[in-house]
């Protein structure tokens, strides 16, 4: 097994728009280390989410070659990236993407499903990962019937389901208060710390990246620094705000 | 693998009852269509089945002969020397020596008013030898419900017909009871049993007074027949015999006449058979129309679908579902839409099936109109065809989403 659960190797993307080519990552080398937490931060228009989404496989990149697991994603076809990012990765989205007209643990269960568990088993497990990020009285509520914190809590348990190696996080606070930013941002940390997840956050805010161990800044489509968060006591502890 | 399949269909299922009023009448169009195939099918097999019942009734070893407009109004023929034409008495006897011959009934036919329980109506009477009717005794023509056929020696007696019997006068008219026909009394000795039968092609049996040739005689000065059943003693005489009576009648009328059709059981099952073709086509031309219109739905519903869940579509792909499964998804939710139409559609066609072979057979027009199972199988499978054909498009649209853009452009 390899090192990093992640690795992009001289990775570029460029986009057409109309004659114009825009280069939005301009040849970038990351290594994400298994059970490491990093935080991706840089200005609007940086690349970050591109780069998440590439680092993620959600998105191949133009030129370069991004592995998974030590597999080279290049060497996949669509159907067997997605059952590898299935199984690998699980996304937690700033606007929490849940299926609406599914309850609660019918989402947490969909990942499971295209990973071929059976029905029983998808059910044990989705009811016990929802029990476990404290909605084990929400699992037959739909989206729209809770609160944001509520939702992003279904995301990560939606995110946990098929117990990946990775957690991606795309400004998983954006969209929720302070208080439920900080449950959040906390229930991250503690599968970083607890569970030993690889943890994979973009965020635009410096304290939230400072949860992280490391962190990438990105500006213009290029890597600026990869830098260790020096952690005081009182940063650890977790003060959102 | 069939675990999945299960799954998949659960889930597009549910998908479709979430859809709503819009899928409901995207259905429309495939409902008019299945509906229109199924009730098409049944109605033109129902027509054959009863037509191929009456003919297998005469045997296949029949020959029809009828003079030239004998379809158009014979109403007064008998009596006015309207220029309809009829069998002259010595080809009807040329005809009964062939030796190929084994049975003839050349039965005839006019109108007269009748008069029951001082109410009057018009009804087609037929005048037969009841000599030659025992021969034609199996042909299902005169199977009687109460009483007796007409028989040898019978006078003014008389055979009607139930709805004779029960819906042309102010009473019903029952057996024993006398009736007057063109004013003379006929003591009525059998009711016939209720049937779509229609004597060679003249009047519904239910419909008909039959009385003896001889009686008809005393009413009406001419009695010449205008139609002929011939059975000839074996099936491989049908040809032979037909040659003969053709020659007959060329004899009469000249070379290429016109004045006489002659017809094999077979004959007329082919001709019915092809016109029967015909019309099916034709209907089939006007249901594949609305199949193609409710197709257009169809797609159109799935176009908006696969438009309004681009993110689900994206968070899906994004957590692990593979482009075959999404592809899967969607075409059978259209599917499915298809088959709901296909469901419905085969309900309302038998339903009209039904309802019209009910109403034709009761108006003398013989329809026996049966469920095939096969046809069902069949227009389901086809409808949930039409609907996976029509989803295709938008269902490979939604496989080929690229995550990303299916996810921020949603954002």
């Amino acid at each position: 097994m390899s090192d990093f659960v992640i690795e992009a190797r001289n990775v570029t993307k460029t986009y057409e728009l109309g004659e114009v080519p825009v280069h939005v990552l301009k040849g970038v080398d990351v290594q994400i280390k298994r059970g490491e937490f990093v935080s991706i931060t840089g200005p609007s228009g940086s690349g970050k989410t591109t780069l998440l989404d590439v680092l993620s496989g959600l998105l191949r990149p133009t030129r370069g070659e991004i592995l998974i697991d030590g597999k080279k994603i290049s060497e996949m076809d669509d159907n067997a990236l997605a059952h590898v990012r299935g199984k690998t990765i699980g996304f937690v989205f700033q606007s929490f993407h849940l299926i609406n007209r599914l309850t609660a643990l019918e989402n947490v269960m969909l990942p499971l499903w295209f990973q071929g568990i059976s029905e029983e088993e998808r059910r044990e497990i989705a009811a016990r990962t929802l029990i476990s990020v404290g909605l084990g009285d929400r699992l037959h509520h739909r989206p729209t019937e809770l609160s944001g914190g509520q939702r992003q809590r279904v995301a990560i348990a939606r995110a946990l389901a098929t117990d990946p190696d990775v957690i991606v996080a795309d400004e998983p606070t954006g969209n929720l208060d302070s208080q439920s930013g900080a449950t959040i941002l906390n229930m991250i940390d503690e599968l970083n710390k607890k569970e030993g997840k690889t943890i994979l956050m973009v965020t635009h805010e410096r304290y939230v990246a400072e949860r992280a161990e490391r962190i990438i800044h990105i500006k213009d489509g290029l890597i600026q620094s990869s830098e260790k968060v020096r952690k005081t006591k009182e940063k650890a502890k977790g003060d959102y705000k | 693998m069939s675990q999945i399949g299960l799954e998949v269909f659960r889930f597009a299922l549910r998908n479709l009852t979430h859809q709503g009023l819009r899928s409901y009448l995207t259905l429309l169009g495939v409902v008019i269509g299945i509906a229109s195939i199924v009730t098409l099918i049944s109605l033109g097999a129902g027509l054959n089945n009863a037509v191929v019942k009456q003919f297998e009734q005469l045997g296949s070893n029949t020959l029809f002969i009828t003079v030239g407009a004998v379809a158009g109004g014979n109403q007064e023929s008998g009596q006015s020397g309207t220029n309809l034409k009829t069998f002259v008495d010595a080809d009807v006897e040329k005809i009964r020596n062939l030796p190929e011959t084994a049975d003839l009934l050349a039965p005839v036919v006019s109108s007269a008013t009748v008069e029951f329980a001082r109410s009057t109506s018009k009804v087609a009477i037929i005048g037969f030898d009841p000599a030659e009717g025992e021969s034609f005794a199996d042909s299902g023509f005169f199977d009687v419900q109460e009483g007796r056929t007409l028989e040898k020696g019978d006078g003014f007696v008389a055979l009607i017909g139930s709805n004779v019997s029960r819906e042309l006068f102010d009473k019903d008219v029952r057996l024993r009871d006398r009736i007057t026909i063109e004013g003379r009394s006929f003591r009525v000795i059998g009711i016939t049993k209720e049937s779509a039968q229609s004597f060679g092609g003249g009047p519904n049996t239910n419909d008909t007074i039959f009385i003896s040739l001889k009686a008809f005689e005393q009413i009406y000065s001419n009695a010449d027949p205008i139609f002929m059943l011939v059975r000839t003693k074996t099936k491989d005489d049908v040809a032979t015999a037909k040659a003969k009576v053709e020659r007959i009648f060329e004899q009469r009328y000249g070379k290429d006449q016109k004045e006489v059709v002659v017809n094999t059981s077979e004959q007329i099952l082919e001709s019915i058979g092809s016109v029967l073709g015909l019309l099916q086509m034709f209907l089939a031309g006007v249901a594949s129309i609305s199949l193609l219109v409710g197709g257009i739905g169809i797609m159109n519903t799935m176009i908006m679908a696969v438009l309004e869940r681009t993110q689900e579509i994206g968070v899906m792909k994004a957590i692990g579902a593979t482009t075959t499964l999404i592809l899967s998804l969607f075409l059978l939710e259209a599917g499915l839409i298809g088959l709901a139409g296909g469901v419905i559609g085969v309900l309302v066609g038998y339903g009209l099936a039904f309802l019209i072979g009910a109403i034709a057979t009761s108006s003398g027009l013989a329809l026996d109109v049966q469920l095939d199972f096969l046809l069902i199988l069949g227009a389901l499978a086809f409808s949930m065809l039409v609907g996976m054909i029509s989803g295709l498009i938008p269902s490979r649209n939604a496989a080929n989403m690229d995550p990303v853009v299916a996810l921020r452009g949603a954002e």
